[in-house]
């Protein structure tokens, strides 16, 4: 289990959390990134460890639960078409 | 629960005995000396490279002695040199160290005297004053409205490669598509008219040029600004869908910006868009053509390029003066003390190749799963604002070079490689292919 927190003030709207785990990480009109949930899916748990470590400003906080779910490959996502 | 920042996990470098320390000249007064003795002090730039693709080994030969060395600059002036990408991240993020080029100690790399800051040139300001421009420009290049204008980055780069095939083996990569295709892209952004683009090309070359000298900077500056002042007065009376037509109407003809300010944001963007971008498609290619075992697995396995493109990035960091800052208090930084007003030096090309992050890091590996940790774009607030738009452009450049000229080669694989080896922006300035 693993939930996360984005501090909004340190934002700079980079989006590199929306490229590498775009459906955890949304971005505004104004490019500044916003939460779509507090507790992501498992399957996007390494992705979103990823997001929070290349985050330029670490605006992004994960907070680990008792069991840590195995690492997977990482793959490189293109964000969605929307 | 403990919140973990695996970053904060990777020990803290140590720093060796050397019996030759590469020179320990007469220390600033408030040095502080390492555990074992003297810090060591450096010239900066240097740009003498062992391998044209690695990082001049002086520099990657501190990061794991002392990644919080001295450079001496051409300014007479010494500054903190920093190396590793620990703390390269903390000087380019912790609010402590400052962009704001008039403040003392601030490093100048050139002997030639530094310009006064330019209101409106949000890349040189800190705090709430940098987000109030950076917050103006950044959802136009956001995630979304960059994948927008991928049908017309798809179409820029089909018209270049024809225009490439056209000119038929022995053609110069780097005239018909490395230069070409930021710059058409940019263009479209912006709304300027790549037909004009023999008029500002030159005002471009002047201010990336390490050997333009202070005049002919300001003259390049007041071209632009008086190119780009035209086209802001066009769109103060038509409505035009591009980004100095938004910047207008939502910031000009609001009052949040004056004019001269639109017109700077208008240049700094024009500029930005061309050099860097161009110069990773050229060396780039060099570094594939070089590297013929990687260009086999990307053309086996096309869906590679995404990864490939950030190793390229993370292994050539072309940006090779590093990014500079000015400590404003004291500050630890990768376990040195850095006090207050000392300038830095962070190298982001020499931390891209940090052992303590990148496993076989001098090795150019496309398959490499972490890449993306790489610092080419910079770190913290002033991180590149067009980092996503310059991914594209490199992801669809080097898919379609490598799908529609598959035995692409050096037209002379004897003929070593035109390096701009002094140049602000490192790369090649040219590049004939063979296919």
């Amino acid at each position: 289990m693993v939930r996360i927190s984005l501090d909004e003030s340190l934002c700079c709207g980079a989006g590199q959390c929306v490229l590498i785990a775009p459906a955890v990480f949304d971005q505004r009109d104004d490019g500044i990134a916003v939460l779509l949930t507090e507790e992501p899916a498992v399957e996007t748990h390494d992705d979103v460890r990823e997001a929070a470590l290349i985050c330029p400003r670490q605006a992004i906080h994960v907070v680990e639960g008792e069991r840590r779910e195995q690492v997977r490959h990482l793959t490189h996502r293109r964000a969605p078409i929307t | 629960m403990q919140s973990v920042n695996p970053y904060e996990v990777v020990p803290v470098s140590t720093h060796k005995t050397t019996a030759n320390p590469i020179e320990a000249t007469d220390l600033p007064s408030r040095a502080e000396p390492d555990s074992a003795g003297a810090v060591p002090a450096v010239e900066f730039p240097r740009f003498d490279r062992d391998n044209p693709l690695d990082p001049p080994s002086v520099y990657t030969e501190l990061r794991g002695r002392c990644p919080v060395a001295y450079a001496d600059l051409p300014s007479g002036q010494r500054s903190r040199l920093v190396t590793s990408h620990k703390g390269v991240r903390t000087a380019l993020n912790d609010p402590r160290f400052s962009s704001d080029m008039s403040r003392p100690g601030f490093p100048n790399l050139y002997a030639k005297p530094v310009d006064p800051v330019l209101k409106g040139t949000f890349i040189r300001m800190d705090g709430e004053d940098h987000m109030f421009y950076r917050r103006m420009l950044v959802g136009e290049f956001s995630v979304k409205r960059v994948e927008a204008m991928r049908p017309f980055v798809t179409a820029t780069v089909e018209a270049a490669l024809d225009r490439l095939a056209a000119e038929g083996p022995g053609a110069d990569l780097v005239e018909h598509v490395a230069i070409i295709v930021p710059s058409q892209v940019i263009c479209h952004v912006l709304g300027v008219p790549h037909g004009d683009h023999a008029r500002f090309a030159r005002w471009l070359q002047t201010l990336f040029d390490s050997t333009s000298d202070r005049d002919q900077i300001t003259a390049a500056k007041q071209g632009l600004v008086g190119y780009l002042d035209e086209l802001v007065t066009d769109r103060e009376h038509h409505e035009r869908d591009d980004l100095l037509g938004r910047l207008v109407r939502d910031h000009l003809l609001t009052g949040d910006l004056r004019r001269q300010e639109v017109l700077t944001v208008a240049w700094m963007l024009l500029a930005a868009g061309h050099e860097t971008t161009a110069h990773m498609i050229g060396l780039g290619t060099a570094a594939l053509l070089s590297h013929p075992n990687q260009l086999d697995l990307l053309r086996a396995d096309p869906d590679l390029v995404l990864g490939a493109v950030e190793e390229l990035l993370r292994y050539l960091t072309v940006m090779q003066l590093g990014m500079t800052r000015v400590a404003v208090e004291d500050v630890r930084v990768d376990g040195q003390l850095v006090r207050a007003g000392e300038g830095i030096v962070a190298l982001l090309n020499v931390a891209n190749r940090d052992p303590q992050v990148f496993d076989r890091p001098d090795e150019l590996d496309v398959r490499r799963v972490d890449a993306r940790r790489h610092l080419a774009f910079g770190y913290g607030p002033h991180q590149c604002l067009g980092h996503t738009l310059a991914r594209l452009e490199l992801e669809v450049v080097f898919r379609r070079l490598l799908e529609r000229f598959p035995r692409l080669r050096p037209a002379d694989p004897a003929c070593g490689l035109d390096l701009r080896r002094e140049a602000i922006v490192y790369g090649v300035s040219r590049l004939e292919v063979a296919w």
